[in-house]
C-alpha cells in the first residue's frame, strides 16, 4: 500500500455524520442536529425539520457541547468510604467496578423492597423530561409511591401547573402567538430564553411582537421578557395576585366587560350557590342547578340551553336563597379596587384601570375568525403566569386571579386568547394513538384528557391519612412536596402517624442541596438516609451524600423514545404540526459511563423483579396491546423503545425508522388546537370544590392538632400575603427573590465554561440587583460587597449591581448560582446562592397547594472584604 | 358586532368518541375463566396469578371486589377510595388493552381473560 492509498482510504474511511437527536441542557428538549467528525462532536444546531425549536437554539443549547467533553464529569462508579455524611465531610470516593456497585445496591434494594417498599424515596431532575418514564417505570414495579423533582418541581409549578391543568387541561399556558394582539405575563418568559417549549416559543413571540402584539410584562425586575416588552409593570414581590384581582374588579364592576355566552356555556359561573357556598343541587341527579330564564325556574345544567342560564340574580330554590356563581364573584370582586390594588402592589391605580381597560377592549368579545375553513372565536388576548407570579405561598389565589381575566373575556383555548400547551390531540392519522381529549366530571367541570402523572389536577383525590412522605395524599392539591427534606418533615410524619420512615434514595441528577431551600435543611434530610445512590453526570454538592455514585451518559450518548412526549409540556402551542422526535447516541460513553436506563433494568433483573418491571413500563408508557413487554422476558432498553415507538405509530416506524429520520410529525387541525368550542366542558370561575376539601383535610388535621386555614380553601380568590410581607422587623426593607437567567437551566450549566464566560459578560448573572435610587441612598454602589440577611439570621454575601430595572423594593438574584462543591470547578464560586435565604418548614409552606415561599424580606449591610 | 360564538361555531362531531371495538358480549349465562396478575405494590396481595370464575356479564370493579374479598381490606384500600370507586392512578390492563371505566362490562369472547393491576405514580411536578 503506497501513501497516496492509504490516505484515499483514511479520508473514505472518515467519520462524518449528522445526527437527529435532542437536547436535554434544559426540559425544553428542543430538537438539534449533532454534527460528528471522526467520533468527536464538533457542533450542534437546531433541527429545522422538527416543531420542537423550530430549526433554533438557545445559548444553553449551542453550549451544550462543552458540557458533553467537561473533563470533570464522572467516568467511573465511586463508593463511599467516609461513613459520615455532611457539608464539611470528605465523602473519601473509591473506584469501584459496576458488578460491585449493583451488588451492593440490589443487596440494599431487595431488603427494603421485602420490608417496605415505600422506604425508596426517588429524586430525579426535571432537565431530562425523558428520564420520567424508565424511573416511574422502575418505582411502580419496585412498588414505591414517593419520587420527587426536587427543587425544579416545588418551586417551579405547584400553582401554574394545578391551575393551568384545571382551567386549561394543560401543564402550561401561554399566549396564541400567531393571533394574540395583547399579552399580559405576571412573572412569566415564556417566549424568552427558558421555560417549556423555549426555542419553539423564542421564535414565536419574535414574529408576533415584529406582527405588532403588545405585551405588558409585570414582574419586579426589567430583565428577560420586561426588557423586549412594550410596557413594564414594576410590581411589589409576590402580590400579582392582587393586581390581577383589581383588574378583574375594573373589568366587571367599572367596565361591565364580559363574555356572557363564554361564562354560560364554558365556565360554572350560571350554577347557584346557596349560602353555604356550595351548589344548588339536583334533588334528584345530584346535579348543580342553574336558573332558566326561559322557564323562570332553577333546573339541572344539562337541561337548560346555556343562552338561557342566568348569570346573576337572586332566586329562591326549594325555600333557599341563591345567586349564579357568577354573581357571587361580581359581588366578591367589589372589594378589589384598584386604590386597594395600588397599596398592595404599589402599581397606579390609573395603570391598573388602563391595562384593564386596554385588555378588555382588545379582547373583541363577540367576534369570530375563520382558520383553516374552520369558524372560530376571535379573543386576541392572553394574561399568562408562571414561575414569578405563583412561586409564593398564595400560588393558588394569584394564579386562578390571572387566569380569571382570560376566562372573563372568553379568551381560553381559542385563536388569540390564552392556550394550554396541547391539551386536545387527535391521535397519530395512521394508528389512531396518542388520542387525548378534556372531558367532564358530573358536575360538568374539565377533567384534562392527558397529565404528567395520575394525580390529575381536578378532581382532587380524596385527603387521607397520609402514606406518601410529601403528603399530597392528605393536602391533596400539592403536587411535589417541600415535606421530604423539611426541618419539620419528622414531625409532621409522627403527627399523621406515617406508617414507615424513608431509607434508601435513588438521586437522578438532581442537586436538591442547592434546588429546594437552605443547604442546612435539606443536608439534613440527606444525612438521614441510610443509603443513597447517585446518578449523575458531575460530582454536584448533593452527590457528596452519596454512597455510591454511578457515572451516567450524557444526552448526546443515551438513548429516549420520547424525548418530548406528553405534548401538553414541551411541544409549542398553537397552529402547526404535532412532532414526536428522540434522542439517539451520537458518541459512546466514555470510561465506565453507563446509560441509567440501562443500569435500571440490570438492577431490577439482580433484585429480581422483571417481570413487575416489564408490566411497569408497559403501563407507564401505555405500550400498544401488539408491542407489550412479555412476563419476565429481559428487553434490553433499544427494545423497550422500539416497542413504544411500533405501538403508537406502527410497525414500519421503529427505533430504526425514527434513527435515520429523528422525528415524525402530523399536522394540527383546528379542532384541536382551538378545542373549547368542541368540548362539552365547564371550567371553575367559583372553586366550589375547596370547601368540602376542606371539611375533608381538617377532619384528619384538626385532631390532631393542626389546624387548617380555611381563607386558602375559600371558593373564591383573595390576596394573602407572604410571610415575608408581614415581617415588620425595622431595616429588612427589600423583598428578596431569584429570576431565571436565561442562560442558565436549573444549576449545572454554571460548570459550562461558555456559559460561565457569557454569565461573567452579564452584569447581572453573578451579582444582587437593587434598584439604583434606593442604593444610592444607602450609600451601596456597583461591586460594593453586600451581607443579605433574613430576619431568621440567614445570609448570603454577594457584590452589588445597581440598575433603575428594578423595583424599588425588590432585591434580584439570578437563581442557581453559588456553587461551592469541588466536582464542578468552573461553577465554583461564581454567583450568590439564592436559596439559602429560604426556610423550609409548614410555616413557609402554602397550606393548600404545598408551593414554598421563595421570597424573603432581608435588610442588606455592607460587608467587610475580609469576612 | 357582537355574536354569540355558539351560535356560529359549527360543532361537526369532531371529538365525538369512535366506538371501541368489541369482541363479543357475554351470554347471561357465559363462564369466564379470569387470570389476574398483580404488580409491583399489589404484588404482596396475593401470589400470582390469581384465577377467578365469573358466571355472566362482569366488569374491573366486579373483580377487584372479588380480589377485595380474598386478599382483605388491605388490597382494597391500595386501589380504591373510599366510595369503593377505583382510584386514578390503578391502572387495569384487559387482555392487554387499558380500561377506563371499572364499571364497564367486560367484553371478549376469548376462554381465558387476562387481567394486570398496577398501581402508577400519583404525585410529582416539575
Amino acid at each position: 500500500m503506497n501513501d497516496m492509498t492509504a490516505s484515499t482510504n483514511l479520508l473514505n474511511a472518515r467519520d462524518d455524520a449528522w445526527v437527529a437527536t435532542s437536547c436535554a441542557i434544559c426540559y425544553g428538549s428542543c430538537s438539534i442536529l449533532a454534527h460528528r467528525v471522526d467520533g468527536v462532536v464538533v457542533k450542534v444546531e437546531g433541527n429545522p425539520e422538527s416543531v420542537v425549536g423550530k430549526g433554533r437554539q438557545c445559548g444553553k443549547g449551542v453550549a451544550g457541547i462543552m458540557s458533553h467533553y467537561d473533563p470533570n464529569r464522572l467516568t467511573k462508579p465511586l463508593r463511599r468510604t467516609n461513613p459520615k455524611k455532611g457539608l464539611d465531610e470528605d465523602p473519601g470516593w473509591k473506584e469501584i467496578g459496576w458488578d460491585e456497585a449493583l451488588d451492593e445496591m440490589a443487596t440494599v434494594l431487595k431488603r427494603v423492597r421485602a420490608e417496605d417498599p415505600r422506604k425508596l424515596l426517588i429524586q430525579r431532575t426535571t432537565t431530562v423530561t425523558a428520564g420520567r418514564n424508565p424511573l416511574y417505570a422502575f418505582g411502580n414495579a419496585f412498588g414505591t409511591p414517593n419520587y420527587s423533582t426536587a427543587g425544579g418541581g416545588l418551586h417551579c409549578g405547584n400553582g401554574a401547573h394545578l391551575i393551568s391543568g384545571i382551567m386549561h387541561a394543560s401543564w402550561s399556558v401561554v399566549p396564541d402567538f400567531q393571533y394574540c394582539n395583547y399579552a399580559i405575563y405576571f412573572g412569566a418568559s415564556k417566549g424568552h430564553g427558558a421555560g417549556h417549549a423555549a426555542a419553539s416559543n423564542m421564535k414565536l413571540a419574535a414574529d408576533a411582537r415584529v406582527r405588532g402584539m403588545k405585551m405588558v410584562v409585570v414582574d419586579p425586575m426589567c430583565n428577560y421578557a420586561s426588557a423586549k416588552a412594550t410596557e413594564w409593570v414594576p410590581i411589589r414581590v409576590g402580590t400579582d395576585g392582587a393586581l390581577a384581582l383589581a383588574m378583574c374588579n375594573v373589568l366587571v364592576n367599572e367596565l361591565a366587560i364580559y363574555d356572557g355566552p363564554y361564562l354560560q356555556a364554558k365556565t360554572n359561573a350560571p350554577y347557584l350557590i346557596g349560602p353555604d357556598k356550595l351548589y344548588v343541587r339536583d334533588a334528584a341527579s345530584g346535579a348543580p342547578l342553574v336558573w332558566d330564564s326561559a322557564t323562570g325556574a332553577a333546573r339541572p345544567f344539562g337541561e337548560v340551553r346555556s343562552a338561557d342560564m342566568a348569570l346573576e340574580g337572586d332566586f329562591e330554590v326549594n325555600g333557599v336563597r341563591c345567586q349564579p356563581a357568577f354573581h357571587k364573584l361580581k359581588e366578591h370582586l367589589r372589594k378589589f379596587t384598584p386604590e386597594w390594588g395600588e397599596g398592595i402592589t404599589t402599581v397606579p391605580a390609573a395603570n391598573i384601570r388602563r391595562i384593564a381597560a386596554e385588555f378588555g377592549r382588545e379582547a373583541r368579545i363577540g367576534s369570530t375568525i375563520t382558520v383553516e375553513g374552520v369558524n372560530l372565536p376571535y379573543r386576541p388576548v392572553a394574561a399568562i403566569a408562571f414561575r414569578g407570579a405563583q412561586g409564593h405561598m398564595n400560588s393558588v389565589y394569584s394564579f386562578y386571579a390571572i387566569d380569571l381575566l382570560n376566562e372573563l373575556v372568553g379568551a381560553s383555548d381559542v385563536v388569540g386568547g390564552c392556550l394550554g400547551f396541547n391539551p386536545a390531540c387527535n391521535g397519530f392519522p395512521e394508528t389512531g394513538r396518542l388520542r387525548y381529549v378534556p372531558k367532564p366530571d358530573p358536575d360538568g367541570l374539565m377533567i384534562t384528557g392527558m397529565w404528567m402523572t395520575y394525580h390529575y389536577p381536578y378532581p382532587m383525590i380524596e385527603p387521607r391519612m397520609p402514606q406518601l412522605m410529601g403528603l399530597q395524599d392528605l393536602l391533596t392539591l400539592g403536587m411535589t412536596s417541600p415535606f421530604l427534606h423539611s426541618d419539620d418533615a419528622e414531625e409532621l410524619w409522627t403527627r399523621f402517624e406515617l406508617p414507615y420512615r424513608p431509607e434508601v434514595m435513588i438521586n437522578f441528577g438532581s442537586n436538591l442541596l442547592m434546588s429546594i431551600a437552605n443547604r442546612e435543611a435539606v443536608a439534613h434530610s440527606l444525612a438521614q438516609y441510610k443509603f443513597m445512590i447517585s446518578i449523575d453526570l458531575f460530582e454536584t454538592e448533593t452527590t457528596r451524600f452519596a454512597d455510591i455514585v454511578l457515572p451516567d451518559c450524557g444526552y448526546l450518548q443515551t438513548l429516549d423514545s420520547r424525548s418530548n412526549f406528553p405534548f401538553i409540556f414541551s411541544l409549542p402551542a398553537g397552529m402547526g404540526e404535532w412532532c414526536w422526535p428522540i434522542r439517539q447516541p451520537v458518541v459512546p460513553p466514555e470510561g465506565e459511563q453507563r446509560r441509567f436506563q440501562d443500569m435500571l433494568l440490570d438492577l431490577a433483573d439482580r433484585i429480581g423483579f422483571r417481570a413487575d418491571l416489564n408490566a411497569a413500563f408497559n403501563a407507564t408508557m401505555d405500550i400498544a396491546p401488539e408491542c407489550r413487554l412479555q412476563g419476565d422476558r429481559r428487553y434490553t432498553w433499544d427494545e423497550i423503545c422500539d416497542a413504544d415507538l411500533k405501538g403508537n405509530f406502527g410497525p414500519q416506524h421503529g427505533l430504526e425508522w425514527f434513527k435515520e429520520h429523528g422525528l415524525i410529525k402530523w399536522p394540527k387541525k383546528p379542532e384541536e388546537v382551538y378545542w373549547r368550542p368542541f368540548v362539552d366542558v365547564r371550567v371553575p370561575i367559583y372553586w366550589e370544590f375547596l370547601v368540602p376539601l376542606a371539611d375533608k383535610i381538617d377532619a384528619i388535621t384538626a385532631p390532631r392538632g393542626l389546624k387548617l386555614p380555611r381563607e386558602y380553601y375559600a371558593p373564591l380568590p383573595d390576596h394573602l400575603p407572604c410571610v415575608s410581607h408581614c415581617c415588620k422587623a425595622p431595616g429588612f426593607d427589600f423583598y428578596a427573590f431569584y429570576y431565571r437567567d436565561s442562560i442558565h437551566a436549573n444549576s449545572f450549566t454554571m460548570e459550562n465554561p461558555w456559559l460561565d464566560e457569557a454569565a461573567q459578560l452579564d452584569p447581572y448573572s453573578y451579582t444582587i440587583a437593587i434598584n439604583a435610587d434606593v442604593g444610592k441612598k444607602k450609600g451601596l454602589h456597583d461591586g460594593a460587597l453586600i451581607t443579605v440577611q433574613t430576619e431568621t439570621g440567614r445570609k448570603v454575601k454577594g457584590r452589588v449591581k445597581l440598575t433603575q430595572g428594578i423595583h424599588p423594593e425588590g432585591l434580584g438574584i439570578a437563581a442557581c448560582a453559588g456553587h461551592w462543591g469541588d466536582g464542578m470547578p468552573v461553577a465554583k464560586g461564581k454567583g450568590v446562592f439564592f436559596n439559602e435565604l429560604l426556610e423550609l418548614d409548614w410555616q413557609h409552606a402554602s397550606p393548600i397547594n404545598l408551593n414554598l415561599d421563595l421570597c424573603a424580606r432581608v435588610k442588606v449591610t455592607l460587608a467587610q472584604v475580609s469576612q | 358586532m357582537e355574536v354569540r360564538w355558539d351560535e356560529v361555531v359549527q360543532d361537526r362531531g369532531f371529538w365525538s368518541d369512535a366506538e371501541r371495538p368489541s369482541l363479543a358480549t357475554h351470554a347471561a349465562d357465559a363462564h369466564s375463566r379470569v387470570q389476574i396478575w398483580l404488580f409491583g405494590s399489589l404484588a404482596d396481595a396475593a401470589e400470582r396469578p390469581v384465577s377467578l370464575e365469573f358466571r355472566g356479564p362482569f366488569s374491573v370493579a366486579d373483580v377487584v371486589a372479588e380480589l377485595g374479598r380474598r386478599c382483605g381490606r388491605a388490597f382494597l384500600d391500595q386501589v380504591t377510595d373510599s366510595g369503593g370507586s377505583m382510584i386514578r392512578n390503578c391502572r387495569v390492563f384487559v387482555n392487554g388493552q387499558i380500561v377506563d371505566d371499572a364499571k364497564a362490562l367486560i367484553r371478549t369472547d376469548a376462554p381465558h381473560t387476562e387481567f394486570e393491576l398496577i398501581l402508577l405514580t400519583a404525585a410529582e411536578g416539575g
